[in-house]
């Protein structure tokens, strides 16, 4: 069996070079579905089947967490921050 | 349309023949015009027109503040790293190449980065001691307070990457490719990040709504 090249060290690995420095734990490897599949096709805006879709476990939360999430997005800039910001930026020229 | 399908909101929902899906309402990245138009205004500061920068500012705070909070969960600390992220933005101003707000969202993304390795170290992560055990949980009801509080604690339980990559889906309505774009990764991991923080976060909300 040859093991040439299999040093990540040597090789430059086959991983991006901006994810070798993450933590072993937030790297993209799969994990156990618990969120059907149809649900994230939904999310991913993909067309699905609506039978699946409201029969899928976790719709109800999702369709709730989508309303928190699209509230959140209309979320703005509290108007002082950026006074703050070019009054600093003033005072350090 | 049938009355019980409700699309997320702030999405557009196509339908054709009982198939029903979410639209993505936000564009992926800025269009040409609009990127020379801040690279006047790059050249404007440049040449000492120091509060033309305000236009960057205002132009862009929005959504670089969303993303400070989802990733931070406080505002005051969102409105800190927004502030120094701009002020350090214009003093590297020079250095821009391409898209301004691509560059100043890194600076704004590893502010928050740098806020969450500190945290981190009194806060025990969904790794580290979070694991749920049961998952028998129905859809039950919520209430729209009570999610809030829960989506709040269990996006602060996940991973920074994980939580970054569904903040910037699900709370800012980016488009993988822009979002690949912007933390120079590939779609394909972007996917697997957002997968794996709605998995995550199903688990922990049903859990806590059990």
């Amino acid at each position: 069996m040859m093991h040439d090249n299999l040093d990540p060290e040597l090789t430059g690995g086959t991983e991006p070079a901006a994810n070798r420095d993450e933590p072993a734990a937030d790297r993209e490897v799969p994990v156990a579905a618990h969120t059907p599949t149809v649900i994230h096709a939904w999310l991913d805006g993909e067309r699905v089947d609506e039978s699946a879709l409201h029969a899928a476990g976790g719709y109800e939360l999702w369709r709730q967490v989508q309303a928190e999430t699209d509230r959140r997005r209309r979320m703005r800039t509290p108007t002082p921050i950026a006074g703050a910001i070019m009054e600093a930026i003033r005072k350090d020229a | 349309m049938n009355p019980g399908v409700k699309r997320p909101a702030g999405l557009a929902t196509a339908r054709v023949r009982g198939y029903t899906s979410v639209v993505k309402s936000i564009p992926p990245s800025p269009p040409e015009s609009e990127v020379d138009a801040d690279q006047a205004i790059i050249d404007r500061v440049l040449a000492g027109d120091r509060d033309a920068f305000g236009i960057l500012v205002n132009r862009y705070s929005d959504p670089l503040y969303r993303h400070a909070v989802g990733m931070t969960g406080s505002a005051d600390d969102a409105a800190d790293i927004l502030q120094n992220s701009f002020i350090k933005a214009y003093h590297h101003l020079g250095e821009v190449r391409g898209r301004f707000d691509a560059w100043v969202f890194r600076i704004v993304a590893n502010g928050c980065k740098d806020w969450l390795k500190n945290i981190r170290r009194t806060h025990l992560s969904y790794e580290e001691d979070d694991q749920p055990s049961g998952y028998e949980t129905p859809d039950e009801e919520l209430d729209r307070g009570e999610l809030r509080g829960h989506l709040d604690r269990a996006l602060a339980a996940l991973p920074p990457s994980l939580r970054e990559a569904f903040v910037m889906k699900h709370v800012e309505g980016r488009s993988y490719e822009d979002m690949a774009e912007l933390l120079e990764t590939t779609v394909g991991a972007l996917k697997m990040r957002v997968h794996r923080a709605r998995e995550a976060l199903q688990r922990l909300l049903e859990e806590r709504a059990a």
